[in-house]
């Protein structure tokens, strides 16, 4: 820490030391993209010991007084990407430094703002950082042109910039206000609005189905309901794929330092999804409505030691229909609380980063008995997640031997998580919880893999009220164990990296994904009527439309799900068209 | 653990739902005077009422001007005829039990009786009420309370009571159930109301006016 505060004061000497002539605006302007070049060249095919002697060198370049401020301003930019690649926290100080060595160069303003954008962030980018920096490139870039300094390089860091803009605004929609300002304003409202639809076995919280399944049976089945008199027909049934509709509408308004409000409204829609009867669980399955209204509130912030955190706070008012058993046209009505603490750290050059949810559905007693008719639901979830943004050993032929040899990879993130579901039915309480553990590799090839593998259990606990004090019994008959495995092949057919400017037109397709989901689901304990395999394919398209680039999602798939013990197959699919789709 | 502030709960504690486990009303055996409604539920729909649609329950909905002082719920049943042509509803503990599970403790013998308000529509239709007799020989457990009635009622509350003194409630499944033929005279699509009130085991003795 000492060495560092040291360079620091000796940089800040070195470019006070340098004559007022390179200072004035008829300075050179050396092209900023250099600093892009130079990183490349210090940082590609490099191990990172290479990168921290190309590192060392820049810093020690620094201390030359003989350069000139155009070249200390590159360095200082090369530095800052450097140390952004090795996990350095300071790295943001180097490009403060490049922008204060070249005051009127919007390009080192745009590698500021992607520093903010795409190191830094815990669950997701320091927007309103980056935004700031952006929009601090565009007003220089504004200010150069209006005094016809601006030079040809200039119109490919606009292009960058409002690329970077669109990108970024891609998680809030259109935007509203400041319409068509670029000015350095400290505010932005965005409209977002998702549109999704499926025909599937699985809900848009990627619950899983088969655990489901198990647990709807082995409830009907239990002593309470139509114990032990369901057939193989009532279980074939209980495999159902019912038309699910969900809107979610966002008005976001972000601010610097403020942070992030939003006012948030979703509809959901499934057709003929729950079970209305336990006692005879296939004869009328009822629609299921829900609609919320509510706010959240989002501060991310960059902390010392390369770690940054963040959290939203949200409250939603939901109405829903159509859930209570029995009582398919019964509304609730109740206070939903959830708070994302998000953490990320630097340790090298990997990124560790946990995430957590916590989320409380005040549900209000249903009729009947006190003691029965207790509702609650709890939602909690951890993910620790390792990225490895290192050149990795893979196989590579390049120099005519097969070997391994240090690789650039876009990231090869290793996690693993927990979340448990648990809800409360009067003297009962089901507790779903999923372990899981995966990886996903994006190399710098067009495919990307992703495989992940899930323990899944449901339990089931109750209370006797005739105890004084209120123990849990478990009820072993409703134990559920069984493990997912999922393959994601992920092939980029248009890559977006491959294109960091943009021309904006009516519309213009930015990315393109195919995904091939595979899928198998096997059960250890409980009912086992329902494991299957799964898998089929799915297409990811990201365009931008219109004069501020707005962003659309469109995504596609199909996938065929084959439950043997059942002896039935199913053929699935889901459609979505997002503008500004938050957190994906 | 009770959070009283769930966000920051988030942070502070691992809040799960099982704390809504601890609001248990009256853990224990039951031992004084107590509404049915509080600890028993009318989820035991019998005959007709076991075909979804035909036998609809409103709890504390749609009832008639309650009684002064009434305890518990009030309810109104509806009920459509089927091939049946009977319907009926026990209140269980837990809910759904017919025997598979222990049923509510009631300590002491001083219950003396139940009372309920009761009315009916069409006027003059006999309701059977029960209190106990939930036995199945397949299922390991059984009422020892038995108690029945019959009454012609009519459109106004009438005060119906069953003594229940000096018997075993160790476990109590069904702490009570009325059932009745569906009135013939309503024709195939009419529908039966039976409305009831102020459901009580009581630990004193009865109110009811000797005939």
């Amino acid at each position: 820490m000492r060495h560092r505060l040291a360079l620091l004061v000796a940089i800040g000497a070195c470019a006070w030391a340098i004559p007022a002539t390179a200072q004035d605006a008829e300075h050179t302007m050396q092209n900023p993209y250099a600093c892009l070049g130079a990183y490349e060249a210090a940082a590609k095919d490099h191990t990172i010991a290479q990168m921290r002697g190309e590192l060392k060198a820049l810093l020690a370049r620094q201390l030359d007084a003989d350069l000139g401020r155009d070249t200390l301003a590159v360095d200082a930019c090369v530095i800052g990407r450097l140390k952004a690649r090795l996990g350095d926290g300071d790295a943001w100080e180097f490009f403060e430094h490049a922008i204060a060595l070249a005051p009127h160069e919007p390009g080192f303003e745009m590698f500021a703002g992607d520093y903010w954008s795409g190191v830094r962030g815990a669950h997701g980018p320091l927007a309103a950082r980056a935004e700031d920096r952006y929009q601090a490139a565009l007003t220089k870039l504004a200010t150069l042109r209006a005094e016809g300094r601006a030079r040809p390089f200039h119109d490919l860091v606009e292009e960058w910039v409002t690329k970077r803009l669109m990108v970024l605004h891609q998680q809030d929609g259109v935007v509203l206000l400041p319409w068509a300002d670029p000015g350095p304003a400290r505010w932005r409202l965005a409209l977002g609005s998702q549109w999704r639809g499926s025909v599937d076995t699985r809900d848009f919280f990627y619950n899983n189905e088969m655990r489901r399944f198990a647990a709807e049976v082995m409830f009907a089945n239990s002593d309470v309901r139509a114990n032990g008199k369901l057939n193989a027909r009532d279980a074939w049934d209980l495999a159902r794929a019912p038309l699910r509709l969900q809107m979610d509408n966002n008005l976001r308004l972000r601010h610097v330092w403020a942070g992030q409000f939003d006012l948030v409204h979703s509809q959901h829609d499934a057709r003929q999804t729950q079970v209305t009867n336990f006692y005879d669980p296939n004869q009328i399955f009822s629609d299921v409505q829900v609609q919320e209204l509510g706010g959240a509130y989002t501060q991310a912030v960059a902390l010392p030691w390369a770690l940054d955190a963040r959290l939203t706070l949200g409250y939603r008012r939901v109405d829903r229909v159509g859930v209570i058993e029995f009582w398919p046209t019964k509304h609730e009505a109740f206070n939903l609380f959830e708070a994302r603490p998000s953490l990320a750290k630097f340790v090298g050059s990997s990124k560790v980063s946990l995430d957590g949810v916590y989320v409380r559905m005040d549900l209000p007693d249903t009729t009947g008995v006190q003691d029965q008719r207790m509702r609650q639901k709890v939602i909690r979830a951890l993910v620790l997640d390792w990225a490895i943004y290192a050149p990795v050993p893979l196989p590579n032929g390049d120099a005519g031997v097969l070997g391994l040899r240090p690789t650039p990879i876009r990231g090869w993130h290793f996690y693993a998580g927990a979340a448990q579901d648990q809800e409360v039915y009067g003297l009962r309480m089901v507790t779903f919880t999923d372990l899981y553990a995966g990886t996903r590799f994006e190399g710098n090839g067009v495919w990307d893999i992703g495989l992940q593998g899930t323990y899944l259990l449901s339990r089931s606990t109750l209370v006797d009220a005739n105890d004084v004090q209120s123990k849990l019994y478990s009820d072993p008959t409703q134990d559920f164990d069984g493990v997912q495995l999922s393959l994601l092949p992920q092939l980029r057919v248009v890559d977006p990296d491959a294109k960091p400017g943009t021309s904006v037109g009516f519309w213009a397709l930015d990315s393109l994904m195919v995904v091939f989901p595979l899928q198998a689901s096997l059960t250890s304990k409980g009912n086992d009527q329902f494991r299957n395999v799964r898998g089929g394919a799915q297409a990811w398209m990201k365009l931008f439309a219109g004069q501020q680039g707005t962003a659309f999602l469109v995504t596609a798939g199909v996938d065929v799900q084959h439950f043997p013990a059942l002896g039935k197959t199913m053929a699935l699919g889901q459609v979505a068209l997002r503008m500004g789709w938050g957190e994906l | 653990m009770r959070c009283f502030v769930p966000l920051l709960a988030a942070g502070v504690c691992a809040c799960g739902a099982d704390e809504a486990l601890t609001r248990v009303n009256h853990p224990g055996p039951l031992d004084e005077t107590f509404a049915v409604s509080s600890f028993f539920t009318p989820s035991g729909y019998m005959g007709d009422g076991e075909n979804l649609g035909l036998l609809n329950g409103k709890v504390n909905e749609g009832c008639k001007a309650r009684p002064t002082g009434a305890q518990g719920d009030c309810y109104v049943f509806e009920y459509r005829v089927g091939a049946l042509g009977w319907a009926g509803v026990y209140w269980v503990y837990p809910a759904n039990n017919w025997g598979s599970r222990p049923g509510r403790k009631v300590q002491g013998a001083g219950f003396k009786n139940v009372r309920l308000k009761a009315a009916v529509d069409p006027p003059g239709t006999t309701v059977n009420f029960v209190v106990g007799g939930i036995a199945d020989p397949l299922l390991p457990h059984r009422d020892r309370v038995s108690a029945t009635t019959s009454v012609k009622l009519s459109k106004d509350w009438t005060d119906v009571e069953l003594d229940i003194a000096g018997q075993d409630f160790s476990e109590v499944i069904g702490a009570l159930a009325w059932s009745m033929a569906y009135p013939t005279a309503l024709g195939d699509r009419g529908v039966a109301r039976v409305y009831l009130d102020d459901v009580v085991w009581d630990i004193n003795a009865s109110k009811v006016a000797a005939p």
